[in-house]
């Protein structure tokens, strides 16, 4: 390792902040932002993409919820439903019921799959009151079909910010969100960048820490944090290790817990891309900033510069195309296939995907999670094997 | 148990059907624009039809397992799985019922994912294999009140598929010929809606297992004169029925909803438990999910679109609890039955607290049962036998 001294204890301090965040069921930075001035609203919503930029040029603060993943104990969840349906709705439910969401105005469920589409109409019966608004995405994505309803869609969205906070939103304002957001989405492509060029310098587990920063803090604070943390890492050297590179797919919605990601890095594996965060990605590129119809704007993002997801239904093959061509971007030597258990979307796209790897002769393994999982030695064992195989044979 | 006079008449015509495919077949979805389909002289095949009849046959744990051997988990839809597996086994259940030596070869595949998005990933599936065009409906889900915007989504769709159908077939729409295939589903489903209701009776000429095998028509023929005239016949016999006040039972004490797919592979053990303890299952969700009330002739599209999307199944929970609820009430329900198919996500309403809730707002005392609809390694029969027998005498007490 090379590198001022205080570079490598200003970055360990700066990832500390992630972790920090990330560790804090109770969103402490959202009480403070609220305190800041108390008229202020933060709007939760569920996995995967949502746009933020609505919630945000409403002068909100959207955040991001996961469920508490391994640091949650799930009682009164389990309650709710059943052991075979995926564990972030139970997650979810339990914070809920224990009041960690207290700070939050309202929630958005994102169309995603059966589960977070039901969990939308249990929130209304257990948060009664509270702004809850399942949010429908077209799966159709010419303009003159999905894009009319979706743009209307986002209209009333807007309308229902509005009704809870009064504060109308002008072009101008909806423009100067996508901005930071723009700057957001380029931002993170540059940390990941530096994570696919050089996974050394920085471990999918502090990525992720730093990634999910921006789930809970502002746009304005996580867009200055990640330049401090690429700035930072620009300043520092490492030596790499024998390791071989993989790519992670399945995870976009219920998180993996930390220990497992630690455990497929230790097992020798960089893992040089993921889905595990996908809604800050899902939009490629930059959305154009300065139209008189942002709202148009986004609405053509969603249609037009989306990336492949399991929530997206397919059935032309392309997302395993997709996949390939990020094995080629990210010179990956395999994929793991790593869904939660349960996630029937993950799970139905799964076969196409490992038969276009096949075909395109790409190594793989697949397994699947939960996100308190506890015991992760079967999967350290599947991982080095894996990763030993291709070092020794590939 | 009182069997139906009509069965003889459905075998006849579940066997007429499937001699009758030919040249260009499409295949759809169970709740999916089939009179589109009909109307440009396609004839009709429903994978869920032959995922229904590997279960009831029974087989479907010889086929699961092929479908996880090519990469698909046994934690995803089982009529996915069996249907796949079949597929994979060159086997069909068709050919020693109906003797097809397969399933019909499709020239358009289309689906709507108004009651899951697997049928999407299914039917894709088939696409791939037989290189076969395909076409989508993705209805807005989890409704509660529909707005225009969400039906005009459906009818754009729907034009586009028209599109596809003109592509596919070479002929152009012919709107008469639409309205005259809808007009025949239309008096299908009303007859069918009014054979279901004939179970608001007492005692009930019918149960809901009775249903699952009389709704095979209204499934895989609405939109032909021969479906119209068989419900008919159907409803003949039921109003006879009821004018002798003959029921399904011999002693009808204790009237059942079912909620959730059936149990294919357990109808006549699970029709049986009940019968013996003097239980109907009179209605079901299930069964009511083939009753289009809305067809319009004057609005065709529109109110195909409507129809296709109100569906129980894409409803909101608030809304599913008000349907529910009236179903109860209509039915004059004494407990309600769950059945929490464990590879059926969408279809298992227990999940979310709705049988909690319906029971506070009913009083009517509600079980979950877990199981499968096709999976029959999820099904426990002692374990459900028990949990029916108590529930049925707490019903009692």
């Amino acid at each position: 390792m090379t590198g001022n001294k205080n570079t490598f204890e200003e970055l360990e301090e700066a990832l500390k902040f992630g972790w920090s965040l990330l560790d804090d069921l109770n969103f402490q930075y959202i009480s403070d932002w609220k305190n800041d001035n108390p008229s202020r609203q933060a709007i939760g919503y569920f996995p995967i993409y949502v746009p933020r930029e609505i919630i945000h040029a409403a002068g909100m603060l959207p955040v991001g919820l996961f469920g508490g993943g391994s640091h949650l104990q799930v009682i009164k969840g389990d309650a709710y439903f059943q052991s075979y349906i995926c564990h972030l709705p139970r997650s979810v439910i339990e914070m809920a019921l224990d009041g960690n969401y207290a700070d939050i105005d309202g929630f958005i469920f994102p169309s995603i799959c059966d589960v977070i589409r039901n969990l939308s109409g249990v929130f209304k019966i257990i948060i009664p009151g509270k702004f809850i608004k399942y949010l429908d995405y077209p799966q159709n994505f010419d303009w003159g079909v999905g894009g009319e309803f979706y743009s209307l869609e986002l209209w009333k969205l807007q309308q229902e910010l509005f009704e809870l906070n009064g504060i109308q939103v002008s072009s101008r304002d909806l423009n100067h969100s996508i901005i930071l957001y723009n700057k957001n989405r380029r931002l993170i492509s540059q940390l990941q960048n530096i994570r696919s060029a050089t996974p050394w310098k920085i471990s999918t587990a502090d990525f992720y820490a730093v990634m999910r920063a921006g789930y809970v803090i502002s746009v304005e604070d996580h867009n200055n944090y990640l330049e401090n943390v690429i700035t930072l890492l620009g300043q520092i050297e490492c030596e790499p290790e024998d390791k071989i590179r993989v790519i992670i797919t399945g995870s976009f919605c219920e998180q993996p817990p930390m220990g497992m990601i630690k455990t497929i890095e230790n097992a020798g594996c960089y893992i040089v891309d993921d889905d595990f965060q996908l809604g800050a990605m899902w939009i490629v590129g930059d959305i154009i900033d300065v139209s008189n119809d942002p709202m148009q704007a986004l609405a053509r993002a969603y249609l037009e510069q989306r990336v492949l997801s399991s929530s997206v239904y397919d059935s032309d093959g392309s997302k395993g195309n997709f996949l390939a061509r990020l094995v080629k971007k990210h010179k990956a030597d395999g994929v793991i296939f790593c869904a939660p258990s349960f996630c029937d979307p993950a799970l139905l796209d799964r076969p196409e995907l490992e038969k276009t790897m096949d075909k395109y002769h790409i190594k793989h393994i697949s397994f699947r999670y939960h996100e308190n999982l506890g015991q992760f030695q079967v999967i350290k064992e599947q991982v080095g094997t894996f990763s030993d195989s291709i070092k020794l044979w590939a | 148990m009182n069997p139906l006079k009509s069965t003889e008449s459905l075998k006849e015509l579940m066997c007429s059907y499937y001699q009758s495919f030919k040249t260009p077949v499409a295949w759809c979805t169970s709740a999916g624009p089939a009179e589109l389909l009909r109307a440009f002289g396609f004839t009709v095949y429903f994978p869920e039809n032959h995922g229904a009849l590997i279960g009831v046959t029974r087989t479907a744990n010889h086929f699961i397992p092929l479908a996880i051997n090519a990469g698909y988990s046994g934690e995803i839809c089982s009529y996915l799985t069996c249907d796949i597996g079949a597929y994979l086994a060159k086997s069909s259940p068709l050919t020693k019922a109906y003797g097809l030596s397969s399933v019909p070869q499709p020239d358009l595949i289309v689906y709507n994912t108004n009651q899951c998005r697997e049928v999407a990933d299914w039917f894709g599936f088939y696409a791939r294999e037989f290189d076969c065009p395909i076409h989508g409906i993705y209805p807005p889900r989890h409704l509660e009140n529909i707005s225009s915007a969400e039906i005009d989504l459906v009818v754009h769709q729907l034009k586009d598929l028209i599109s596809v159908c003109e592509e596919t077939t070479g002929e152009k729409f012919d709107q008469d010929r639409f309205i005259e295939v809808l007009r025949l589903s239309s008096e299908a489903t009303n007859l069918w809606q009014q054979v279901l209701q004939t179970a608001k009776s007492h005692p009930s000429p019918m149960t809901f297992f009775d249903g699952t095998i009389h709704m095979g028509p209204i499934v895989v023929l609405r939109g032909t004169q021969e479906c119209v005239n068989y419900y008919g016949t159907l409803l003949d016999e039921l109003n006879e029925r009821i004018k002798n006040g003959e029921g399904a039972l011999a002693n009808e004490k204790y009237r059942i909803f079912w909620d959730g797919m059936p149990v294919w592979g357990r109808l006549r053990a699970l029709s049986d438990l009940f019968a013996k303890n003097n239980a109907a299952v009179i209605t079901s969700t299930y069964c009511n999910s083939w009753v289009f009330d809305s067809f319009d002739l004057n609005a065709p599209l529109q109110s195909l679109a409507l129809a296709y999307t109100q569906i129980f199944i894409n409803r909101g929970e608030e809304t599913k609890l008000m349907m529910l609820k009236k179903w109860v009430e209509d039915y004059e329900i004494d407990g309600i039955v769950f059945h929490d198919a464990k590879t059926c996500f969408n279809n298992s309403n227990n999940r979310f607290g709705l049988p909690d809730r319906l029971r506070k707002e009913t009083g009517i005392p509600t079980l979950v049962i877990e199981g499968d609809l096709n999976d029959l390694r999820f099904y426990s029969d002692g374990q459900n036998q028990t949990k029916i027998e108590t529930f049925i005498e707490q019903i009692a007490a």
